[in-house]
């Protein structure tokens, strides 16, 4: 693991912004953190990262208590809040080569550390251009290239993508996967989830200050999808006939005609699937498109939350 | 080079505004040396038989102090406007926690962004420096008079950046940082030279009576940048002996009263003094026509810059503990009562 939080409190006031987290982040991940806001995602980044002390509980980063060492934590660590800081009156190259020398770069190599960071975040052409003339899109490019300027094998970015137009937030979505491939272990939060579809391996959903779920992505699905939704297309004079079918199946709910096509809900798994699809074709109906659609992270986030609020 | 230096320099001196800044500060001290100039020669003109060598030396003299002062009180106004926007600026350009998670210690980051304002001011002081200079032409000066006053100029530079950096720390807003700054610096400029008429007035009363040797110190006096300075250049109880205003004469005034010597505007009259039997003062010399005086205390100087060394390293370590992150000292949680308990 490369990062483990456990038991950790935070208050601001009476307010308790973390209760009891606990997360267990395995190095090369990409470990997405979502809830609502003011959930407890940028006061965990900030204690990860650092910058603010814990009330409670243990905090390890690569091995280091942040709280104890968090020069030696900084080393291997980039972050990215979720706003930006700059300078009036520097270039991005500028820009870039005073954090890599306030990280520690040696003076010999920051003129390279810098080239490779504008070419990485596809700056290279705005190396000279006042960092205040740059898009949105562009300084959020930038700001990702400064917290990469000393290599960290971690990356923290707190809302990377919020503000930002579809065209930067794909973008920044195949950076953030051009950087896994690289090997770094990123933790990124949003509370627009589907800005996190296809980019986390492993997920936390945090709510009022707690963790609901946490997990590989594909096992939070597994263990939370007890019901998936199928949409079969049939010849249009079948359509009755394979609704009344599928009806009578004890797995199929909510059968609908929409658009042509059967959609319903089956309270099963692949097997289930491929049964009944299997019964529909024996059944002498030819089937042109039999689509099982996963549940998507806002679907899981809201069953998540769902089901703490009924058990609640 | 510490980074925040080299960046602030960069930011600071690239484009237009800089050079014209400087242009106008230039010229202003430029302005203000010749009316000081225009000034001396009006009262040395006013000697009676005195010789064009001596008149030269003391219009010389004259400009040095007024120079010296001018420069003090440019500290006092400058410097607080300078550095009072440096850590709030980069907490308002939200700036500062990415300084915080870089290799950056809190004392580094501290001391980059006074010596960015200070290198500012110096800049500033690079520029006049020919006017500056200009005294030295006439004489009545030594060069160990104008090193102490550049000696006290940057170290008041120094404590009233180092105690605006430590209120730029905690200010919420750059305009209570400013207001902040200026109110320090006012405070140690003007205020305190209040303060040092009311002591003496407190433990002189209004029978004019000389302070007893075991009498109390006038303490406020150590805090004054002018005083000190006054003190530092001019050796006063040495080169009153001309008896001639200066621009240094009303803070020589309160240096003698400080001693418990009661002496008014012309210099001619001292009061009887009579201290010890004409013991070498303090700076040396002997004062007055007919009287020899020795210092009872030590000169004001030494008090202010030890004064100021401790002043400028707590507020340095208390702006560095500000800008610690995570914060050293554990954040008070209140307890919320239970509604139902």
């Amino acid at each position: 693991m490369i990062a483990t939080l456990s038991g950790v409190e935070k208050r601001y006031g009476s307010v308790k912004a973390l209760d009891g987290i606990e997360l267990e982040i395995p190095e090369g991940s990409v470990f997405g953190l979502i809830g609502p806001n003011g959930a407890g995602k940028t006061t965990s980044m900030l204690v990860i990262s650092t910058l603010l002390a814990r009330d409670a509980g243990k905090v390890e980063v690569v091995g280091i208590d942040p709280q104890r060492d968090p020069r030696g934590v900084r080393r291997l660590l980039g972050y990215m809040p979720d706003f930006f800081g700059f300078y009036e009156n520097l270039t991005a190259s500028e820009y870039l080569a005073f954090f890599a020398a306030a990280s520690g770069v040696k003076p010999a190599a920051r003129a390279a550390v810098v080239t490779d960071l504008l070419s990485l975040v596809d700056l290279a052409h705005k190396s000279g251009a006042d960092v205040n003339s740059l898009s949105r899109g562009m300084k959020q490019r930038l700001s990702l290239a400064r917290a990469l300027v000393h290599d960290p094998q971690l990356l923290v970015l707190d809302e990377p993508a919020s503000g930002l137009d579809p065209r930067a937030r794909v973008q920044l979505r195949e950076l953030i996967a051009e950087l896994s491939r690289l090997g770094k272990t990123v933790i990124i939060s949003s509370h627009i989830l589907s800005e996190l579809e296809g980019i986390c391996s492993h997920l936390a959903v945090i709510d009022e200050g707690k963790v609901k779920a946490v997990g590989p992505l594909d096992e939070i699905r597994k263990t939370l999808t007890s019901s998936r939704r199928v949409t079969a297309r049939v010849p249009d004079d079948k359509v009755d006939e394979v609704m009344d079918l599928l009806g009578s199946d004890p797995t199929v709910h909510e059968v609908e005609i929409e658009k042509g096509r059967v959609r319903f809900v089956l309270s099963g798994d692949d097997t289930d699937s491929a049964r009944l699809l299997s019964r529909v074709v024996v059944a002498g109906h030819e089937v042109f498109e039999w689509r099982v659609d996963a549940a998507g992270l806002e679907e899981l986030f809201l069953q998540i939350t769902a089901e703490e609020a009924g058990a609640a | 080079m510490n980074p925040v230096l080299s960046r602030e320099i960069l930011e600071r001196f690239r484009g237009r505004r800089a050079a014209l800044l400087i242009f106008l500060w230039t010229l202003g001290i430029g302005l203000v040396g010749y009316v000081v100039y225009l000034v001396g020669q009006q009262v040395a003109s006013g000697f009676f038989g005195m010789g064009r060598l001596i008149t030269t030396g003391f219009v010389g003299r004259f400009l040095f102090q007024g120079m010296v002062l001018l420069m003090v009180t440019a500290v006092v106004m400058v410097v607080p406007g300078v550095t009072a926007l440096t850590i709030v600026g980069e907490r308002e350009r939200q700036t500062l926690g990415l300084l915080q998670v870089t290799q950056l210690t809190p004392f580094q980051l501290v001391i980059g962004k006074l010596s960015s304002s200070l290198s500012y001011f110096l800049l500033l002081v690079v520029a006049v420096a020919p006017i500056i200079a200009l005294p030295l032409l006439f004489g009545g000066m030594s060069l160990g008079d104008v090193f102490a006053g550049l000696g006290m100029m940057l170290l008041t530079a120094t404590m009233v950046g180092s105690v605006s950096l430590a209120i730029s720390a905690r200010a919420k807003s750059s305009r209570g940082a400013v207001a902040g700054s200026y109110a320090f610096s006012f405070v140690i400029a003007f205020f305190s030279i209040a303060m040092i008429l009311a002591e003496l007035l407190v433990f002189r009363g209004s029978t004019n009576e000389l302070i007893p040797p075991r009498g109390r110190e006038i303490y406020s006096s150590w805090i004054n940048p002018y005083i000190a300075t006054v003190d530092a250049v001019a050796a006063p109880l040495a080169l009153r002996s001309d008896g001639q205003f200066t621009p240094f004469t009303p803070a020589e005034l309160l240096l003698y009263a400080r001693q418990g010597v009661n002496q008014g505007f012309g210099g001619v009259a001292f009061d009887v003094v009579g201290f010890g039997r004409g013991v070498p003062m303090e700076g040396g010399g002997i004062i007055g026509p007919v009287q020899e005086i020795r210092a009872r205390r030590g000169p004001v100087w030494i008090r202010t810059v030890v004064l100021y060394v401790v002043i400028s390293g707590l507020a340095l370590l208390r702006a560095a503990r500000t800008v610690t992150a995570p914060a050293l000292a554990p954040i008070r949680t209140k307890r919320v009562k239970n509604a139902t308990a």
